[in-house]
């Protein structure tokens, strides 16, 4: 038995033949939390797609609990593996319920229908994320967060021990954000859980990995611990000019320190009115309200990438308006104190 | 529980509503059929009608059924696609070759045209669907091949020049008339094996409904299940075509009717549901179309046509209005 949950060795991934990352090996072990970074096109997703056999390997190995997965069956891997992907599923009658217990399809036999066994894990797993009581509600109807936790429950159910997801940050505000953080964690050490995930969220990044592999020119470019994502590498990372970036912590009574990134570089610093969308990302100028979430006094909206665009913000953090931003900080050092009540 | 109570409501109402429309449909016609008369009409030529009916549209719903799981789309069927109209090609021309050498098509040749032909242009909607990613395209691309389909056939009918080629008319438009038990004895084991192996894709149907990505990782063998779908939806569809010609709407209006009344569209349960629906669909439809303007006969597909249409469009419109796929 291997001492990683997942692991490849000399990995090379792409499409029909083109290799986008090559030569990768990425391993994790029970409870750790293993985080793909990088620019739009990386290859993240490609990589990702070939961790779970959705797309054949051009070269390398994909090995799970140390057997090799290609030689594993369909309902091996099931057991083994689980998926949380950026397509959710749309049909119109699909229950919450109907999302998740799809989860032990490979447990159940030629008809599918549960066992008692079968409907305990169902109802475990919808507790444990909290949708218990949506059980009948229609999947499509629900926001982005409870979506998002119903297909984590779904994928808790299938009983894997690696779990797999691509850009779960996405579409979700900072207050998801930092939830779905700490329950990462929390299924990570409690249930012994291999994560691998991709993101474009650095803070994010930080907070929930244990090893950050940074995905650039078509390979694992740098592979460490969150402290590797220095303001000077990131800017490599992302092709942003020398110096642009520096970190700042907010601070209020010493209550809140939550960290974020500032662009000082940015020419509309330090506030982002009138910037044209495509050149606007959050990522790079955290306004200090982000974390307020829809309750920012501002308006934004969210881009297809689930990028959160302000650039139509009415509550700016302006230099004339900084009374009334500065006047809000309270409500951030009063979410910071339920956050850590909330164990984030 | 309330869901329970409610599928066994619904599978009671399919069946009271089933059962009283074999027994209306065995007794009403344009002839009383009593005394004397009552074997014959009753029971060599109504019942088996009746049977027929009742199986061939269970058929055509299940077929349905199984094509909007396979395209993640309720608007998708066989009528649609232009799947009976490719079926009903094939079977036109084998009837017409057959009858110009002299022979007689059995019934299981008949059904081995038809599935030739739904499979021939469920192949032709697939390769088209590989570059028409859009469903309302590839609709329009089913239409057409139906269209391209039914106009061969209408040249291949036309200038044929056996007299009993009359028949073959009557036939491309589509009726239950004239099936009698021998008809029945080649539809009903087709329509159970189609109806059996459909009920057991249950499970991997059911997985496919969350999207490829999760059904692959839930372990279903997507290709083995894609073309169990079509080989199954052909088979179905085809016997339908081979017997009633191609009958339209069914396949899309009596799935949309059920997943409604039961509130799920899980396989495991309107499989079944399909098939007691369809037939009693179709019993109601043949019901109008040999009583409402007796002794003519009316098509069957303009009957269902006009019960069905309106579904679907409502179907249609609801679903825009939703403002989602």
């Amino acid at each position: 038995m291997d001492e990683y949950s997942l692991r490849t060795e000399s990995l090379s991934v792409g499409y029909d033949g083109r290799a986008v990352v090559g030569d990768l090996s990425l391993s994790v072990r029970p409870g750790e939390v293993l985080t793909l970074v990088g620019p739009n096109g990386a290859g993240k997703s490609t990589v990702l797609k070939t961790l779970i056999r959705q797309l054949e390997p051009l070269h390398g190995t994909v090995f799970v609990h140390g057997a090799p997965s290609d030689t594993m069956s369909d309902n091996e891997l099931a057991r083994a593996l689980s998926i949380v992907m950026t397509g959710h599923p749309g049909g119109e009658w699909l229950t919450v319920e109907d999302v998740v217990r799809s989860g032990r399809y490979p447990y159940t036999g030629p008809l599918g229908v549960l066992s008692a066994r079968d409907r305990e894990v169902v109802e475990k797993s919808m507790r444990r994320l909290r949708v218990a009581e949506l059980r009948e509600a229609r999947f499509r109807r629900l926001s982005d967060g409870q979506r998002q936790r119903v297909l984590l429950s779904r994928a808790l159910c299938q009983e894997p021990e690696i779990l797999v997801m691509d850009e779960p940050t996405s579409f979700l505000d900072l207050r998801y954000q930092l939830e779905l953080g700490a329950l990462l964690r929390d299924l990570a050490s409690r249930e012994r859980l291999a994560v691998v995930l991709s993101t474009h969220e650095l803070d994010f990044a930080r907070r929930v990995s244990d090893t950050v592999a940074c995905i650039r020119g078509g390979t694992a470019d740098r592979t460490g611990p969150p402290g590797i994502l220095t303001p000077d590498y990131v800017e490599v990372l992302y092709d942003i000019p020398a110096g642009t970036l520096s970190h700042g912590v907010a601070r209020e009574g010493g209550a809140y320190s939550h960290s974020f990134t500032q662009n000082r570089a940015c020419e509309y610093f330090p506030c982002h009115g009138g910037v044209a969308a495509s050149d606007f990302n959050c990522l790079f100028c955290y306004c200090p309200l982000y974390a307020l979430g829809t309750r920012c006094g501002g308006n934004f909206s969210y881009t297809a990438k689930g990028v959160k665009d302000c650039s139509g913000c009415a509550f700016p953090h302006r230099r004339e308006n900084y009374k009334a931003v500065l006047a809000r900080f309270p409500e951030l050092a009063k979410l910071a104190e339920g956050g850590k009540e909330r164990g984030l | 529980m309330r869901k329970t109570t409610r599928y066994l409501i619904s599978y009671a109402l399919l069946l009271v509503l089933t059962a009283a429309l074999i027994v209306t449909s065995a007794s009403v016609g344009s002839v009383a059929a009593r005394g004397e008369l009552f074997d014959p009409i009753v029971l060599r030529i109504r019942l088996p009608r009746t049977v027929a009916a009742c199986l061939l549209g269970g058929a055509l719903s299940v077929s349905g059924f199984l094509l909007q799981t396979f395209f993640d789309n309720p608007i998708a069927g066989p009528f649609v696609l232009g799947v009976s109209s490719g079926a009903k090609l094939t079977v036109a021309l084998a009837l017409i070759l057959s009858l110009e050498r002299g022979l007689v098509l059995s019934n299981a040749a008949m059904i081995l045209a038809a599935f030739a032909g739904a499979i021939l242009s469920m192949g032709l909607v697939l390769a088209l669907s590989g570059r028409v990613r859009r469903m309302p395209l590839l609709v329009v691309c089913g239409v057409m091949i139906g269209y391209l389909c039914s106009a061969v056939t209408d040249f291949a009918v036309t200038f044929a020049s056996d007299a009993n080629i009359v028949n073959l008319h009557h036939w491309s438009l589509g009726s239950f008339a004239g099936i009698g038990w021998d008809g029945v004895r080649a539809i009903a084991p087709t329509v159970a094996a189609g109806l059996v192996l459909s009920f057991l894709l249950s499970k991997p149907m059911e997985a496919y409904q969350l999207g490829e990505a999760y059904a692959r990782n839930a372990g279903v063998n997507l290709r083995r299940l894609r073309l169990e779908l079509i080989l199954l939806s052909s088979v179905l569809s085809g016997c339908v075509t081979a017997f009633a010609g191609p009958v339209s709407f069914v396949g899309v209006a009596v799935p949309h009717l059920l997943r409604r009344l039961f509130a799920t569209s899980r396989p495991l349960l309107l499989i079944p549901a399909c098939f007691l629906g369809g037939g009693a669909f179709c019993l109601f439809c043949d019901l109008i179309a040999r009583t409402a303007f007796a002794p003519t006969e009316l098509n069957i597909s303009s009957v269902t046509a006009v019960f069905g249409a309106p579904i679907v469009l409502h179907m249609m419109a609801a679903r825009g209005a939703d403002g989602r796929r």
